[in-house]
């Protein structure tokens, strides 16, 4: 992990970690429901179980959200991507991701907007069932390998385009 | 499989198969279709008789072709069907004989299996790239007529370039390749398009290693030269009439020493030919591998996220003897 990534990542844990204080609370308005409060409609929600939301950004390609709520918190990333080749890789990543999410339990289907890669959601129901440190843990780790996956998925593409043109061209050679 | 192979494998192991079994004296009858790249269809039969029609003549094969670039091909032909059928027939060493062309094919050639060898299925097998092979051909006639005129006119530094642009379209929407003659050299340019944006952009990828790799790599400096652009090369301008927006314009210099003999020649138009369906089955290859490798990494993560769940607490007090029996102390 390189020395700049290290701040960025620690202060999204230790974010993570104060928010992930979940606690089990039944709906104000419907009864006998039990909802993630943060996925309420914002203008219907009543202003005292939603927190602060946090921003934390690295630089304009790399950024956090942070929205916690009082049984629910929802986490959003932008992963890096610096070319085109970078974006289909991050875009095919994450769609594969999303689409097992049934088996990731805390994944969101879709990512809350355009602006970002992926989103998590973890309710208290998690929180319930795991270890919170370990729910952090993973998302940390997530953070740290996609990177360096996206990269070496990149690296591996035009190493395997050079191989393939010089084989090529090498028929070439009487 | 880095390479594609030059032959049609399935032509080559029908007319194996056919010609063992009829020199065992119990021979098959066949009805094949086989398809190649490109689009291209081929149709094996076993003949029938000339008198009668009911009757199969089984020391014969009706080998049939069928392709997209046939129309263009006869127009590099001057519409002249026997030139193009005479061309390839020399080309199979003018050992087979035309026949009627099968409905819905273009060109039909009887193989007779009394007198078939193997090399003869060999070059069946390379039917489709003799076939293809035409418009090179006429292009390197006249690149030598170009040479001799250059040579002739004793101008230092004079390059003529040959006026006929020979344009062969072997896929749906306008995919195809243009093969231009000058006097120094052979230009073959392929307009190739893209099936997605993704695609697109791999594509991009591996255009540009097939245009670096020939400057960073010394071995291989006597390849020919790759240019690529989005807009016609000024040598088919003319030519190309339709332009949309996703076409891709893959420029191959070949220079006279990829075709100053026989074996040569053939072996660079093959390879040529074969450009735009290895360039697009690599693209395929290397987005195969990167969906395993990302099933592969998902399994991964999983693995860290079960590693949150909390286990069922363990009974403490319980303990088994040896024989299986639970002990439990109060």
């Amino acid at each position: 992990m390189s020395q700049s990534l290290k701040p960025y990542l620690n202060v999204v844990e230790s974010s993570l970690e104060a928010c992930i204080n979940l606690t089990n609370f039944p709906s104000q308005e419907v009864e006998r429901h039990n909802r993630p409060e943060i996925e309420v409609d914002p203008s219907r929600q009543s202003a005292e179980l939603l927190y602060q939301p946090i921003h934390i950004v690295r630089n304009e390609f790399e950024k956090v959200l942070i929205e916690p709520s009082v049984n629910s918190l929802r986490m959003s990333i932008k992963i890096k991507q610096s070319d085109e080749i970078e974006k289909i890789l991050v875009h095919k990543f994450t769609n594969f991701l999303e689409q097992r999410s049934d088996s990731f339990a805390i994944l969101r289907r879709k990512p809350i907007s355009e602006e970002y890669s992926i989103s998590f959601l973890i309710t208290n129901k998690h929180t319930e069932t795991m270890k919170s440190r370990e729910l952090v843990k993973f998302i940390i780790e997530f953070m740290e390998e996609v990177d360096k996956e996206v990269s070496e998925m990149k690296l591996f593409l035009n190493a395997r385009a050079r191989f393939v043109a010089e084989q090529y061209l090498t028929e070439f050679i009487y | 499989m880095l390479h594609l192979p030059n032959e049609n494998l399935l032509i080559q192991k029908t007319l194996f198969e056919a010609l063992e079994k009829f020199q065992q004296k119990t021979p098959i009858i066949i009805d094949r279709i086989v398809t190649d790249f490109d689009y291209t269809q081929y149709h094996l039969t076993t003949a029938t008789l000339p008198q009668n029609e009911e009757e199969l003549d089984e020391s014969k094969i009706i080998l049939s072709y069928r392709s997209k670039a046939w129309a263009s091909l006869l127009k590099v032909a001057d519409n002249d069907i026997s030139k193009l059928n005479n061309f390839i027939l020399s080309k199979l060493n003018n050992k087979f004989e035309l026949v009627k062309t099968e409905l819905s094919y273009d060109f039909t050639v009887s193989v007779d299996l009394n007198n078939l060898e193997m090399a003869d299925i060999a070059q069946l097998s390379l039917l489709k790239i003799h076939i293809l092979s035409y418009p090179f051909i006429q292009a390197i006639s006249e690149f030598k007529n170009l040479q001799t005129q250059v040579i002739q006119s004793e101008e230092e530094g004079k390059i003529l370039t040959s006026s006929k642009i020979y344009h062969i379209e072997n896929r749906p929407n306008e995919e195809g390749f243009y093969v231009v003659a000058s006097s120094d050299r052979i230009t073959v340019i392929f307009n190739t398009k893209f099936q997605d944006y993704n695609d697109q952009i791999f594509g991009k990828v591996f255009i540009q290693e097939f245009i670096d790799s020939r400057k960073r790599n010394r071995a291989i400096q006597s390849s020919p030269q790759v240019l690529f652009s989005t807009v016609p090369p000024l040598e088919i301008s003319k030519a190309v009439v339709k332009k949309s927006a996703d076409d891709h314009f893959i420029t191959f210099v070949l220079f006279p020493r990829h075709f100053d003999n026989a074996e040569t020649e053939f072996l660079s138009i093959a390879k040529i030919l074969q450009f735009r369906n290895y360039f697009h089955y690599h693209i395929k290859c290397s987005k195969a591998y990167l969906h395993s490798r990302m099933r592969y990494r998902v399994g991964t993560f999983l693995k860290v996220l079960n590693r949150a769940k909390i286990e069922e607490e363990k009974d403490t007090n319980t303990k088994k003897t040896f024989s299986g029996k639970k002990m439990v102390s109060f």
